[in-house]
């Protein structure tokens, strides 16, 4: 171990320390989350850095050490003194096993975690952060700059020596410090961007440092497992645990090629790097990375747009055409970012929700509560106008609130005009539609709207919302509103379904009415008609009865006239007849004068009045 | 020193890449390019296509989006002359239509920075109009009273005269009420309201049903009365003439008047003993008198039912 090279390793960690101060400091100052995951990996580095360098000392110790032990060697003359001796003997050597032994993969844990950390924790933070702060920019990129630039220059210079004179030691220091460089000059790409007014950029940078900071954990905790099996040559050269090859890709991308064989000759144990693959890989990846990004463009410049649907092809900004409007099939386009299209689904009819949107449910009644209310305020008239005083102040019309979910269709018509009119046409059509439904609403009487006048507020509605997106020039055509789901609020629902109900009964008195009017009616034309009939009747008996009478009484004359005048044969014979034929059914009490000596009883055997026994009522049928 | 042709290939790409990046910019048809020239504007583009720039930081091209911006005001509450309180939000177009006066006056084009100030602009004019309206200019079911288009079109004309006034660089194109309602302590009075108005047509509509049905039943019940009267009337007018075809018949029994008036006695007789007539008779009734003539033969009935 030359002296020069522990100096560098004590130089990288004064440096990467610096840096990861400088950055912190840089990062609050304008307040930058590409630049904190820019702190994070370059304090990563001090890390290793310190690890490497710790691990140095250990080497320079053995090798003196060794020295030593070979000049006692050959002071004394006689190697076979030390040549059997114990671990005792060499206390600084051991001292280097422990530490590979033990404190490496200790150490190359604890980093797998803290990456592991670094790319999991942060990437819900980062969005927190507030932006950046313009107004410091300018400071921060020039500071970005210039510890970029040092940890450039000092990274290189370490690489060199460690390629050079074969230092492994320098390189996870170097690594990381071309990595910090990297990020620097990355957050002041994106600062610069944040000013020309692409603010996610910083965000996005990021988010990449965090995947940067994933992958490494990915690579040190498949390193600490692949340590487990790896196939051991005695004498063979031992990796670093807490090298990354990955780091070192990215601060040195053109060691990838190297890195890749070093990797498979030191897993396999033999040569990979030497085999005819190999070599053609080698030689030809360049040309087939190229070969790809190629095709990759190339392919970018067809495209197919489905049916239903167009697009929008500008050439550097400018629509090609009349207005850039192209349909379905396939198309030829210059790559980006000469020719860029956007394609929308012109065809494909779109909608939204003006109120509520409504939840998932089987049944939708106005009592129960089915979506997240949002209610407009509907006009009504006056329940009893003539209950006002005569010449009253006019007042406040009252007000009613509705709970509305209506849907709206559309669809794109003219794309033009859709694309380049309106920053953002959706919302506005959204805008026009809850204007038209809320001055609708304010002039609609809630009765007529919710009975017969929900058809013709529909179309009036739409008519209203056409005329609107036609004067803001949207290119859209509306092609259904539906006022299905509008109703009372769930808190006065009830009432309304009590409405109903009432209206229910008087239907069902007015009903019950007509069916006794029906019976009435029915039973006064039968008893008129019984009447009539029975007027009828009498007539006839009266007429024919006094026909057969006067047939009976010229009859009846001539035997009168033969025993003629009161008392006479015939009327004493008439009389008597009369008397027995229709008094037979008759009780009779025949009393005798006062005078009498005896009193004659006929029919004395008890007997119940028949009279009293028609007066019974008949016995309930069981 | 032989360099390799694939690095040749890759440089150059990566030069024309960065050299259009840092040189060229484009403008979108849905935009307009403000550049600058060390801070100060140097040239505006509105046309679309490509333009011709010095890098950072010595030409900065800020685009700006030149479609018409939607803003959406705060739904907002606001004291109505006629005592009545209000909520009420409205959303506004705009657009820019002179970058010149507007890229400085918005933190270099931001809109964000506009929305904001515009924001408060159309608040101001929003609150001073419909202070101005009663109710009734907002809600009413005559559509002849309300007022919506013109308080638009107030609030329109005042934010256009500041924006105009102030060269702000924008041009508003419309002015919406978007919502009107109510705050939530009147919700619960207007939801009482509407229970009572409810509560009005539920007793209105059981009163009508009331008044119905009596009205089917009287009007029932009086056919009924007039169609039997009318039947009463028929069946008299019927007798009537059954009883003037019968006074025909009178005239024979006139021949023998002692006879007749004996056979409507009995007649009348015949009638009376029909049913359930009980008969109290003494002996001078005919033919009780013959009871009185065989007195002897009654003594030994008595005598025979005596039990002495």
């Amino acid at each position: 171990m030359e002296q020069n090279t522990k100096k560098i390793g004590l130089l990288n960690c004064i440096v990467l320390l610096a840096a990861t101060i400088g950055l912190l400091l840089v990062t609050r100052f304008a307040s930058t989350a590409a630049g904190a995951m820019g702190t994070v990996l370059t304090g990563f580095g001090l890390l290793v850095a310190l690890v490497s360098y710790f691990h140095m000392g250990l080497l320079e110790r053995e090798q003196f050490e060794k020295m030593e032990l070979e000049e006692l060697s050959k002071s004394r003359g006689s190697e076979s003194l030390f040549a059997s001796a114990g671990a005792d003997t060499f206390p600084a050597k051991r001292s280097r096993e422990q530490f590979e032994r033990f404190f490496s993969p200790i150490f190359t844990a604890l980093l797998f975690l803290l990456q592991a950390a670094a790319a999991y924790w942060p990437w819900e933070k980062l969005p927190l952060m507030a932006p950046i702060i313009t107004d410091r920019a300018t400071l921060a990129m020039a500071l970005l700059g210039l510890f970029g630039l040092i940890l450039f220059l000092l990274g290189k210079y370490s690489s060199g020596l460690a390629r050079l004179q074969g230092q492994k030691l320098l390189r996870p220091g170097a690594a990381y410090l071309l990595l910090g460089a990297y990020a620097c000059f990355a957050v002041t790409a994106t600062i610069a961007a944040v000013l020309a007014g692409f603010v996610k950029t910083d965000l996005i940078v990021a988010r990449v440092l965090c995947v940067v900071s994933g992958l490494a954990a990915v690579e040190t905790l498949l390193g600490l497992i692949l340590e487990v099996y790896r196939v051991r040559v005695r004498g063979g050269e031992t990796r670093l645990l807490y090298e990354s090859r990955l780091v070192g890709l990215l601060g040195q991308p053109e060691a990838i090629i190297t890195t890749a064989a070093h990797a498979m000759d030191y897993q396999f144990g033999f040569k990979v790097s030497e085999t005819w693959f190999y070599r053609f890989l080698e030689k030809a990846l360049g040309w087939m990375l190229l070969a790809q990004f190629a095709a990759l463009v190339l392919s970018s410049c067809f495209f197919v747009i489905n049916p239903g649907d167009k697009a929008l092809l500008e050439r550097f900004g400018r629509p090609l055409g009349s207005n850039g409007v192209i349909g379905a099939g396939l198309h030829f386009k210059l790559p980006w970012p000469i020719d860029q299209t956007k394609l929308y689904h012109t065809e494909r009819i779109q909608s939204f929700i003006v109120g509520a949107e409504p939840e998932q449910g089987e049944t939708i009644a106005w009592a129960v509560s089915h979506a997240k209310e949002q209610n407009f305020l509907v006009a009504s008239q006056e329940v009893n106008p003539e209950a006002l005083p005569q010449g009253a102040e006019a007042k406040s019309p009252p007000v009613s609130l509705l709970s509305v979910s209506i849907p709206v269709q559309y669809q794109v018509t003219n794309l033009a005009v859709w694309a380049y009119t309106n920053s953002d046409p959706e919302s506005l059509l959204e805008g026009i539609a809850e204007r038209s439904v809320g001055h609708y609403l304010a002039s609609a009487d809630l009765d007529d709207l919710m009975a017969r006048g929900r058809a013709a507020a529909a179309v009036a509605l739409r008519n209203d919302m056409q005329e609107q997106a036609d004067a803001l020039e949207l290119g859209a055509r509306i092609l259904f509103v539906g006022l299905e789901d509008i109703h009372p609020p769930t808190k006065v629902a009830k009432i309304f379904e009590e409405v109903v109900g009432a209206s229910e009964t008087r239907e069902s008195k007015i009903l019950q009415a007509q069916a006794y009017a029906v019976s009435t009616n029915a039973w006064a034309n039968g008893e008129s008609f019984k009447r009539l009939v029975a007027a009828e009747a009498d007539e006839h008996s009266a007429i024919t009865n006094s026909a057969a009478r006067a047939m009976l009484f010229t009859n009846q004359q001539l035997a009168y006239s033969a025993a003629p005048g009161a008392g006479g044969v015939y009327e004493q014979h008439a009389y008597l007849d009369t008397l027995t034929e229709n008094s037979a059914d008759s009780r009779k009490y025949i009393i005798a004068t006062t005078n009498a000596p005896n009193i004659i009883i006929v029919n004395l055997e008890d007997k119940i009045r028949k009279d009293l026994i028609d007066q019974l009522p008949a016995p309930p049928a069981k | 020193m032989k360099r390799s042709p694939l690095t040749i290939v890759v440089a150059a790409i990566l030069i024309l890449i960065f050299g259009l990046l840092l040189f060229v910019y484009q403008v979108r048809k849905s935009e307009v390019a403000v550049v600058t020239l060390f801070g100060k504007i140097h040239a505006v583009q509105t046309d679309p296509g490509p333009g011709l720039r010095w890098p950072w930081p010595i030409e900065n091209v800020y685009k700006l989006d030149q479609r018409v911006q939607d803003l959406e005001g705060k739904f907002e509450q606001i004291k109505l002359p006629d005592q009545n309180i209000l909520l009420l939000s409205v959303f506004v177009g705009y657009r820019i239509d002179d970058p010149r006066a507007f890229f400085p006056k918005f933190a270099n084009g931001s809109i964000p920075e506009a929305d904001k100030v515009l924001e408060g602009l159309v608040r101001s004019a929003k609150n001073e109009v419909a202070g101005q309206h009663p109710f009734s200019d907002f809600v009413s079911t005559d559509e002849k009273q309300m007022k919506f288009a013109d308080i638009e079109n107030q609030i329109l004309q005042r934010v256009q005269k500041q924006v105009r006034d102030l060269n702000y660089g924008i041009e508003i194109k419309f002015i919406h009420i978007r919502k009107i309602g109510l705050p939530e302590s009147v919700t619960q009075n207007v939801f009482d309201r509407m229970t009572s108005e409810r509560q009005f047509y539920i007793s209105k509509i059981q009163s009508q049903g009331d008044e119905e049905a009596t009205k089917i039943k009287s009007a029932a019940d009086s056919t009924a009365a007039k169609l039997l009267a009318d039947a009463d009337a028929q069946a008299f007018k019927i007798r009537g003439e059954g009883e003037a075809q019968m006074m025909k018949s009178l005239e024979i029994l006139q021949q023998n008047p002692n006879l007749a008036t004996f056979n409507m006695q009995m007649t009348a007789l015949e009638a009376l003993l029909k049913k359930n007539a009980t008969l109290v008779l003494d002996q001078s009734t005919s033919p009780l008198q013959w009871l009185r003539m065989n007195e002897s033969i009654e003594a030994t009935s008595t005598n025979l039912l005596d039990p002495k």
